[in-house]
């Protein structure tokens, strides 16, 4: 397989478009945090709870 | 430099490549101007807040971007055709990628394609950099069977 740069070249000739005016007047939202996985600390929180089980036992 | 002077001059300096990199992640390119401009946007509003502001925009661009695809409920597959007919012949390119998972195709465009260090694109997941690692290894992999599938059709 080529290199992924090779294949998206043409997106090159796509220019950006210039909106640094309206940029500067744009009203900003709250940003989206990133997703992340709950799996590590559903497990750390499981294992938790059967040490504590576990004690009490 | 005021802050605005210093956020213009990585607007000329780095936008298109952020564009470019956007464009490749989205498959939109409306999807991936509003990211852009909230990006940047975003940056000015916090003034001088920002210690690295280009690297603060390539990370809020593409979380912004993500954002809006998982909202659209398009991220995969990734439908591309009614949004923007891609110069030929990367079309087939910029559909793959919409076939990998949305972490994957983050992970694969931003290191990959546009050169941003793990680290970077670990920040911009909000996941580690081994994590990272096995995104792009599959990413890469996953791609790779997608293009020969095209080159056999």
């Amino acid at each position: 397989m080529r290199d992924l740069k090779d294949l998206l070249e043409p997106l090159g000739d796509r220019p950006m478009p210039d909106r640094w005016d309206s940029i500067q007047r744009r009203p900003v939202q709250s940003l989206p945090e990133p997703h992340r996985s709950r799996l590590a600390p559903g497990i750390a929180a499981a294992a938790v709870a059967i040490l504590a089980i576990a004690a009490i036992v | 430099m005021s802050e605005e002077t210093r956020l213009a001059s990585v607007y000329r300096q780095d936008g298109p490549a952020i564009w470019r990199a956007l464009l490749a992640f989205t498959g939109d390119p409306a999807v991936a101007e509003d990211a852009m401009s909230e990006a940047f946007a975003q940056a000015l509003a916090r003034g001088d807040d920002l210690r690295e502001p280009a690297r603060w925009v390539w990370r809020v661009a593409f979380r912004v971007a993500a954002g809006e695809l998982k909202r659209r409920r398009a991220f995969s597959p990734l439908d591309v055709e009614p949004a923007y007919e891609h110069p030929d012949p990367i079309d087939h390119v910029i559909a793959a990628l919409g076939q990998l998972s949305p972490n994957q195709r983050l992970a694969v465009v931003l290191h990959d394609y546009a050169d941003r260090p793990v680290a970077e694109v670990a920040a911009t997941i909000g996941a580690s950099r081994a994590t990272v690692h096995v995104h792009l290894s599959k990413g890469r992999r996953r791609l790779r069977e997608l293009l020969e599938e095209d080159d056999d059709a």
